[in-house]
């Protein structure tokens, strides 16, 4: 009787975890649909649960490759890191700031301190977006003044010409933004300063 | 006893197509990290895996203008034309990757670690999704 | 793979404790187990700092593993006896170089002949060996035109940016709302440049870049100095109606710029690929329109018609998700 049961309990069980695979799994085909929105590109938040797989579940490494179970899961990584509303769901410059990480500026000499220049540049923009605010503070801390001058942008007024077109292209902020810096869709942390 | 038996390897077959189920979660492509780089200049070609650069993991131990500014890395997936020999002899990833500050060139799947034919790219890029947007469209298309 | 690993478990486990009223549990936790079961191997992995796992009774992986190690081989072997870094280390007079150099060789050869007995796992330790002991011996020997293009185009780079800089600064200094305070030692500076110069003429490209380093070092405090927490404001306005016309135009072209990159990864087929063909049709037409009134002179009217196309043009661009 005991042991009856059991097996009917344990078919329940196999029962239930059936169905729990079978939503997962049409879950993971209903997200397939969202992916190929034509309106993705701006519009589609992922869940949660897909955020920061694992190397093994991430789509571009290889799981036949036994290595790539031995690559840190980010997850791991970001554990103990401030959250952020996209790219890596980290926020870099509040890690740096509250120094949860301390990356090196120098290659070997762990004491060399990046010479941080506290400048702001307001961008007033054409429209009706708010006007963008380009902190040099948290660019300097993470790059040198030759990453982006004179090549990307000439420290003049008015010399250099930015279109959201541009930086979508990789162009201008587009170089870092959008690739590895916070992304284009994140509108608001550049277009900070409202109008008077 | 047997009887029983046989009903549980019968439960047992269930479990396990609902686990192989589960297990299928694995999504299917666009997940990887933000800003993951896969280097496929040479790789393919090579019978190796295309290389993949993990910037979330390297940003955490150095700022962008160790390597972007010292080290002379371009920034543009793939335009650094880098190769083995340049690794071996000290250049791009071989200033770090040469077993003083990191692991040196001999684990060849720690980078060589992409699905055989991705594309170079950033993963999760703006342009990247621009593209992706294009050939899905191809595909529905055809 | 990994199933088949789950499997192993899953009979092991079972068989173990049989018709045990606990299954259920054991099922929940080899439910559990096969979902963290990736992370569980990476970590046991790392904790092993085993970092070329090999399980060569796993067919699969003994097939990647051997066209890995052959590639490899033939890397090392290419590298080894034919390669710029192996020349510059035989031409030099490093001893301790050549030596490793000769090392590395004969670790590879040994692997050669592991690999031939079938010894897969022994063979690819070799030729770890072997890989380490050349990228040890080329550190000894460091390529001097490598060195010397590295230190020129450092110094280039340092040159351009000082010019930058200096243009910059002096461009504050004569505003009157930010105070430079004269914090920068112009006399010093003139000197530091006319040295870094000086030994860019003598090919000591090393010096003349450090030289000029300093130089740009002492310009940058000068800059972050002059301007901390200060906030610059670039105004959106035109002194003139030209500049706004050519200011729409770029922001036109940037427009195209896009659509057309977007144009080049679409089937012709594919319904987008008419949408963007008519908007880049549709804006043939407004620049026609706008070169018109240019070439009657009417500038006015000329931004007027490029400024509502250019709108026209976002918003077409918007509206279809592109």
């Amino acid at each position: 009787m005991n042991k009856l049961l059991t097996t009917a309990s344990f078919n329940k069980f196999c029962l239930l975890i059936f169905f729990l695979g079978l939503a997962l799994v049409s879950g993971v085909h209903i997200s397939d649909s969202l992916a190929a929105d034509p309106n993705a590109f701006n519009r589609l938040m992922k869940p949660k649960s897909e955020r920061n797989p694992p190397p093994a579940k991430d789509g571009i490494h290889d799981p036949q490759n036994e290595t790539t179970f031995v690559l840190q899961p980010p997850r791991e990584q970001f554990s103990t890191l401030p959250t952020g509303k996209s790219g890596n769901y980290v926020d870099w410059v509040k890690a740096l700031e509250e120094g949860k990480i301390s990356p090196r500026y120098d290659l070997t000499d762990p004491s060399v301190e990046p010479v941080v220049m506290d400048l702001n540049i307001v961008r007033e923009v054409k429209g009706s977006m708010p006007n963008v605010v380009y902190p040099h503070k948290q660019h300097t801390e993470w790059l040198d003044c030759s990453n982006c001058h004179p090549a990307i942008f000439i420290p003049q007024k008015g010399a250099n010409n930015i279109s959201m077109a541009s930086i979508i292209l990789g162009e201008k902020c587009g170089v870092c933004h959008g690739k590895v810096a916070f992304p284009i869709a994140d509108c608001r942390r550049c277009h900070s300063s409202k109008k008077e | 006893m047997p009887h029983f038996h046989h009903q549980f390897t019968f439960t047992f077959h269930k479990l396990l197509i609902s686990v192989c189920m589960a297990l299928m979660i694995f999504p299917s492509t666009g997940n990887a990290e933000y800003g993951d780089v896969v280097i496929n200049n040479y790789s393919d070609a090579a019978g190796m895996r295309p290389v993949i650069f993990p910037h979330w993991f390297h940003r955490v131990r150095f700022r962008c203008k160790v390597c972007h500014a010292d080290l002379g890395f371009k920034f543009q997936a793939g335009g650094n034309k880098i190769n083995m020999l340049k690794i071996i002899d000290g250049e791009y990833c071989g200033a770090c990757h040469n077993g003083e500050i990191a692991w040196s060139v001999e684990n060849c799947d720690l980078c060589h670690s992409a699905k055989p034919g991705t594309p170079t790219q950033v993963h999760e890029s703006t342009l990247q999704k621009l593209i992706i947007g294009g050939k899905k469209d191809k595909k529905e298309a055809q | 793979m990994l199933i088949k690993r789950l499997q192993q478990m899953l009979t092991s486990k079972i068989l173990d404790l049989n018709n045990n009223a606990s299954s259920t549990i054991v099922g929940v936790l080899i439910s559990t187990l096969c979902f963290h079961l990736p992370v569980l191997a990476s970590d046991a992995a790392v904790k092993n700092k085993n970092l070329n796992v090999n399980s060569p009774q796993d067919k699969q992986d003994s097939i990647i593993g051997t066209s890995v190690s052959s590639n490899k081989s033939e890397l090392i072997e290419k590298i080894l006896y034919n390669s710029s870094v192996t020349k510059r280390i035989e031409s030099s007079e490093n001893e301790k170089a050549i030596a490793l150099l000769e090392e590395a060789r004969k670790s590879y050869l040994e692997s050669a002949k592991l690999l031939e007995e079938g010894r897969k796992d022994a063979a690819d330790k070799k030729l770890d060996d072997s890989l380490r002991l050349l990228q040890t011996a080329s550190s000894y020997v460091t390529d001097p035109n490598r060195e010397e293009t590295i230190m020129r185009q450092r110094y280039e780079q340092l040159g351009e940016m000082f010019v930058t800089f200096r243009e910059a600064y002096d461009r504050i200094e004569i505003s009157n709302d930010i105070d430079t305070d004269s914090s920068l030692d112009n006399e010093h500076l003139h000197n530091l440049v006319a040295q870094a110069n000086e030994f860019e003429r003598n090919k000591n490209y090393s010096q003349a870049a450090a030289t000029m380093e300093e130089a740009v070092n002492l310009l940058k405090m000068a800059l972050s100095t002059a301007l901390d927490k200060k906030t610059i404001i670039h105004e959106f306005r035109f002194d003139t109606v030209e500049d706004e016309y050519r200011y729409e135009m770029e922001v036109n072209q940037s427009y195209i710029k896009l659509l057309k990159f977007i144009l080049d990864n679409l089937d012709r087929s594919s319904d987008r690929y008419a949408l963007i063909e008519n908007l880049l049709q549709r804006n043939d037409q407004i620049l026609a329109e706008a070169n018109l009134h240019v070439t009657s002179g009417e500038m006015k009217s000329a931004l007027a018609s490029l400024e509502q196309g250019n709108i026209e043009l976002m918003r077409l661009i918007r509206s279809n998700g592109i």
